[in-house]
């Protein structure tokens, strides 16, 4: 998301996932700040209360957290912009135990950077060798998991507009991603 | 909770310092039953290292810009 300064990009960029949220939470997102950094850590942002418990019967409960770096740049996506460097979502039940997680860390400690899906202990699946495997996916919004949420989980939408709203949000953030492209085979 | 935002005009809540490492405690402790400074100083010597992608040292991990010192 682009801004004539880093708050407003951040703000620019913040502003749409807090809307996502909304459709799931009444849960607020919390945010390092929006100042550049020269150090390469990155602001990160977070759920003011987190995991959040969502409306579902069972019980769901979800975790977010996204690094992101405020940059220079050109052309229509600058003058500033926001860049994300890393996600986590995740899906708990009521025990704490993880069901679902959707992981990009290309820079952290673990062997896989690319984009992954774990299937937790929480999901009760069986097959022993899913526990703790990186399934490959493809980049994925915040707002897919919302929609998996809702569609398939199980999890009553606070608002009657979540399906607009999370394709709108959804449809900004692909608009200004650098990958994949909107025209990649992963795009939209 | 210092943390505890409460706004719903989509403005999002900055974190001071203070609140960030809070946070990072806070977790920390949730899902490993540490202090923050404890799970940095074990992830910097890299007693985490056999498994990082434990679901719950993942998480506090990811918090981590919060939890140094130099945050911000």
């Amino acid at each position: 998301m682009a801004g004539r300064t880093p708050a407003e990009a951040v703000q620019n960029f913040l502003g749409p996932l807090q809307q996502a949220i909304s459709c799931v939470t009444r849960t607020v997102l919390v945010s390092s700040g929006y100042h550049p950094r020269q150090d390469e850590e990155p602001h990160l942002l977070t759920l003011g209360e987190s995991p959040a418990r969502l409306n579902s019967n069972p019980r769901l409960f979800l975790s977010v957290t996204m690094h992101y770096h405020v940059v220079e740049a050109p052309g229509e996506r600058g003058p500033w912009k926001v860049s994300i460097a890393a996600y986590l979502y995740s899906l708990d039940d009521e025990q704490g135990q993880e069901i679902l997680a959707f992981h990009w860390h290309p820079r952290g400690r673990s062997s896989v950077t690319s984009p992954h899906l774990h299937i937790g202990p929480g999901a009760g699946v069986q097959y022993q060798q899913l526990q703790g495997a990186h399934i490959p996916t493809g980049r994925v919004a915040l707002e897919d998991v919302l929609r998996l949420a809702i569609r398939e989980l199980g999890v009553r939408p606070l608002r009657r507009d979540w399906a607009d709203i999370l394709d709108r949000t959804q449809r900004a953030f692909e608009q200004w991603r650098t990958w994949p492209a909107p025209d990649h085979p992963l795009g939209p | 909770m210092a943390t505890k935002a409460t706004a719903t005009n989509g403005q999002v809540h900055y974190l001071t310092p203070e609140e960030g490492r809070a946070l990072f405690d806070r977790q920390a402790r949730r899902y490993l039953k540490m202090s923050g400074d404890e799970f940095i100083r074990r992830w910097d010597a890299g007693e985490f290292d056999d498994n990082p992608d434990r679901p719950e040292v993942m998480r506090v991990a990811m918090l981590l810009p919060l939890g140094r010192k130099n945050a911000r």
